[in-house]
């Protein structure tokens, strides 16, 4: 009888135990950051460095590590991150709006706005219009004017199908009325590489990436609200004269999956931004030329649900 | 043409078709150019398959294939509910056990001691590779 | 001759224990299937982190020289590639293995290794402006003939019968084509969503080649004594220096083949050893033992290997173009530490990307002792009994494809590819095609699709693939592989 005793009190100490909100000491162990993307990518380096200092006690108090899970353009990580990763607030992972939206209202995927819940943003890298440094083009007017003269034969390559670049290809594409053709290249190297060599006439690519070949390229406009940090000199795409807004950026940040507990919800998002803005950490997004930009969980929210709202229309038909 | 030689590229065709079947009537013609091609030709190929003298195909040993292929096979199907390391060790040990020479040593006991020791020390090495040193984070399963 | 002044950078105590270190394990790693030199490089990059600039890439570069050369010990002892360099290794090193010539097959691809690597890096330091140059004339279309050029050689790679051959190199290209559409992003052939992500080409290559040794190694298990072998060779060092440098031909042709192949933006590293491989057995007067354990294509293939490596750094340092799919990551270790691949890179980071470029010459060396340190020691590998050894390779063939992309899906496709082609071995059907369409399947099709959709732009497609002269030469090197491969086959069916 005693053995059963015991055995009783042992199993109701570990139901006890299990029924403990577990979440009254998060986080007592590292946290993983799923990457979508391969080791070695902008995504994968800049949420390397953005979550550098979690492991401080004032802010998230334990190491973070990355888990990378590449494949089919970022949606077999953001699937799995949707249907598989653990909801206790162990595994986090990092967005790309507005491609992973795109890719959500296009495809049939497991994941979208809704089932993901947004915790902090530490970078916006905008779209921008690049030509090669040969090229006879020094303004959008001028590019467009040659579009004009020639329909479609004006080709502008880009990261791939509803990437930030394609994204920003279509509002160009709408707003101009010119007549052009995107070249969905296999990443954003080689979208720049195409530009580059002269093979396509003009590119829209990442603007880190382009100010750091800036003496390859012409870099004709920005596609965002106001001019960058980085280029102070060129123009936004509305200062040239094509009404283009900012739903091409590509911003980068964290996650959690819903069905998280919502005090680690709000545990993550206290201290998260925090993290970003870390001295250290900015010198080193600073020094590596990724574009930062923290933003708090309430801002986050209110931008995914304004570019689904906008990409949801400007997507309609498209596929 | 021996029973062998037919039995694969019997096997060969159903494939053919199978592809050249799924790439003209599930797709699209824009999309799905590359897979026609490829699978056109290869079902060109096929047909001048059934007419090439060949080689004999080798035989195979099922009754000591197959006991191998099972154990492995729920191996990758146990790897993500029982967690990598656990399951390793479990089919090392296994198939060790299993696979044993006449010319092995008689004494039971310590064969397997032996035996569950060095499928402890193999994963040990594993884990210390993967997941110490390369930072690998594999599925933890159960444990 | 700048480069002589950074040398002192490469010799403090710290540099030279991170080059051994780093040799030491990029060798064993690179032997391992599954962490192929890309995949090395990538789980390193996160460690180089805190570390200072050069010495994060002096670590990154004897990775990446290490990793290419140790990919040939598995695929000697065990015929199991270590990376898809070192296909081509595999064909004729593992026979030599078999013949009891697993020590001087080793020896051959260490030396071999050394001289086309020392090569391709002196390409680097002299030849980098020009042929960055050249690097950026390879757009679409041209690729899309490097690509065609790579499968005219599938058919008479490895295949008794040419019908089976084309059948296995088509079956490859058919795998590419599973997963994402290369432009479109739409899926295709996605029947469960374990194959939402396609076939990754080193989850094909560890399934085709370690999976089918596993089964090899089980099936015979009782039957024979003990598959491997006995004698592992008796050859000296001086024997073996001797017998590479008197292979003048090979080796040359694999060092040109495989710089210039490491130039060629994208998926091109991958495929050196083999075009070199098929190459120099055109040229060779050893033709007929090709396939049968000849030391010349363990040479070719090797020296292209690594040769590869030096030059396909021009266009990254220069371009941010990558030459091969290492270089890619490497690309990623460059940017974390602040430094921006240009025309000027020489001129604004010349003591880190100096001491990178001397320390990949001392990497060579390291390479070299460490690799023939442990070619004596190859006959303890060859004394594990069948049984450990074929568990041995399935456990390190699931982690090795689960580590590449964290996805459980890829060691079900591994072991489900590796399984068919098993049995499809059996009746004469070979891996190396399969492989070689898979890595050049999606090249193919990607090129293809971006070269029509540009030149469809500029009026003709058809013009824009037939002009311009790097075309027309791909072209003819094109009709010129097919015409000789029929005509081989012709001769060879004679005698």
């Amino acid at each position: 009888m005693k053995i059963i005793n015991i055995t009783k009190v042992a199993l109701l100490a570990v139901a006890s135990l299990m029924l403990l909100p577990a979440q009254a000491d998060y986080p007592e162990k590292p946290i993983g950051v799923m990457v979508a993307y391969g080791p070695g990518g902008a995504t994968d380096f800049q949420a390397r460095i953005a979550t550098l200092a979690s492991g401080k006690a004032d802010l998230i108090g334990q190491p973070i590590y990355i888990l990378n899970k590449p494949g089919a353009g970022g949606r077999t990580g953001w699937n799995w991150f949707a249907s598989e990763a653990s909801q206790d607030g162990y595994m986090l992972g990092a967005y790309n709006v507005p491609h992973f939206i795109a890719q959500s209202i296009v495809f049939d995927t497991k994941y979208n706005i809704n089932n993901l819940e947004p915790i902090g943003n530490w970078g916006a890298d905008p779209a921008v219009l690049i030509v090669g440094k040969d090229s006879p083009f020094n303004t959008v007017g001028e590019l467009l004017a040659h579009a004009e003269a020639n329909p479609g034969a004006v080709t502008i390559s880009g990261a791939g199908k509803f990437v930030g670049h394609h994204i920003a290809f279509l509002q160009f594409a709408k707003a101009s009325g010119a007549n052009l053709t995107y070249i969905p290249a296999s990443g954003g190297v080689d979208a720049l590489r195409m530009v580059k060599a002269g093979e396509t006439v003009a590119g829209f690519n990442n603007l880190s990436d382009s100010a750091r070949s800036a003496s390859d390229l012409k870099i004709l406009a920005v596609a965002d609200l106001t001019r960058h940090d980085y280029l102070p000199d060129v123009p936004t795409l509305m200062e040239s004269g094509v009404d283009v807004d900012d739903s091409s950026v590509n911003f980068r940040g964290l996650m959690v999956p819903s069905g998280t507990p919502q005090d680690v919800v709000d545990y993550l998002a206290s201290k998260v931004p925090a993290m970003f803005n870390e001295k250290k950490t900015q010198g080193k997004m600073k020094s590596t030329n990724s574009p930062s930009r923290v933003m708090s969980r309430d801002e986050v929210i209110s931008m995914w649900s304004e570019r689904q709202a906008y990409l949801t229309e400007l997507l309609a038909g498209l596929k | 043409m021996n029973s062998q030689i037919k039995l694969s590229t019997i096997i060969v065709t159903l494939v053919s078709a199978f592809l050249v079947y799924a790439s003209f009537i599930l797709g699209d013609s824009e999309n799905y150019l590359f897979p026609r091609l490829i699978s056109a030709t290869i079902a060109i190929l096929t047909i001048m398959l059934w007419f090439e003298k060949g080689e004999a195909d080798k035989s195979t040993n099922f009754k000591d294939l197959m006991p191998g292929i099972a154990i492995a096979s729920a191996f990758i199907l146990l790897l993500k509910i029982l967690g990598f390391y656990l399951a390793s060790m479990i089919v090392f040990f296994t198939l060790v056990m299993y696979y044993t020479k006449p010319t092995e040593s008689k004494d039971f006991w310590r064969v397997l001691l032996i035996k569950l020791g060095v499928a402890f020390v193999f994963t040990f090495a594993l884990y210390g590779l993967f997941t110490l040193l390369l930072k690998v984070h594999t599925p933890e399963g159960l444990f | 001759m700048e480069f002589l002044n950074y040398f002192d950078n490469v010799f403090t105590v710290y540099h030279i224990a991170l080059l051994v270190g780093g040799t030491f394990a990029g060798i064993i790693l690179g032997a391992l299937p599954g962490l192929s030199p890309t995949m090395s490089v990538a789980l390193l990059i996160p460690f180089t982190f805190h570390m200072k600039p050069e010495s994060g890439l002096i670590l990154l570069g004897a990775m990446y020289t290490a990793t290419v050369a140790g990919g040939a010990i598995s695929a000697i002892l065990v015929n199991v590639p270590g990376a898809p360099a070192n296909i081509a290794t595999a064909l004729d090193g593992h026979k030599m293995a078999q013949n009891g010539k697993a020590k001087n097959a080793l020896h051959y691809c260490f030396i071999s290794s050394f001289v086309g690597g020392v090569f391709g890096v002196f390409i680097l330091i002299f030849f980098t402006p020009p042929l960055a140059a050249l690097s950026l004339k390879f757009m679409s279309t041209e690729l899309f003939w490097v690509a065609i050029l790579g499968i005219t050689i599938i058919a008479t790679l490895d295949s008794k019968s040419v019908i089976k051959g084309l059948l296995s190199g088509l079956f490859g290209l058919m795998l590419a084509t599973i997963g994402e559409h290369p432009t479109n992003a739409v899926e295709r052939f996605v029947f469960t969503e374990h194959l939402e992500s396609g076939v990754h080409i080193v989850v094909g290559l560890i399934g085709l080649f370690a999976m089918p040794q596993v089964w090899n190694l089980l099936e015979n298990f009782y039957a024979k004594k003990n598959q491997v072998f006995s004698a592992t060779g008796d050859a000296t060092l001086i024997e073996s220096f001797k017998l590479v440098f008197s292979k003048l031909k090979a080796l040359s042709i694999g060092s040109i083949i495989g710089s210039i192949i490491g130039i060629i933006p994208g998926a091109g590293g991958q495929i050196a050893g083999i075009v070199a491989y098929d190459q120099s057995k055109k040229v060779s007067s050893n033709r007929e033992n090709y396939g049968k354990g000849e030391p010349e294509a363990i040479i070719a293939a090797e020296s292209a290997n690594n040769s590869m490596v030096g030059p396909s750094l021009i266009p990254l340092l220069t371009l941010s173009i990558p030459g091969s799919p290492t270089a890619a990551v490497l690309l990623g270790g460059l940017l974390i530490h602040g430094i921006f691949p240009g025309h000027d890179i020489f001129t604004k980071n010349p003591e880190v990307i100096w001491t990178f470029i001397d320390s990949l010459i001392i990497a060579q060396i390291l390479m070299l002792v460490i690799g023939l340190f442990l070619s004596r020691h190859s006959k303890w590998i060859m004394k594990v009994p069948d049984n450990y050894m074929a568990v041995g390779i399935l456990l390190l063939a699931v982690f090795g494809t689960y580590s590449i992309q964290n996805n459980y899906s890829d060691v079900l496709i591994m072991f489900t590819l590796g399984t068919l082609m098993y049995f499809g071995s059996k009746a004469g059907f070979s891996p190396v095609p399969v492989v070689l369409g898979l890595i050049l399947g999606t090249m193919t099709e990607e090129k293809f699709l971006l070269g029509n959709l540009i030149g469809n732009a500029k009026g003709s497609s058809f013009q824009h693939f037939t002009s311009g002269t790097i075309n027309i030469v791909l072209i003819s090197l094109c009709i010129a592989s097919i015409v000789y491969g029929v005509y081989s086959s012709r001769k060879s069916k004679k005698n």
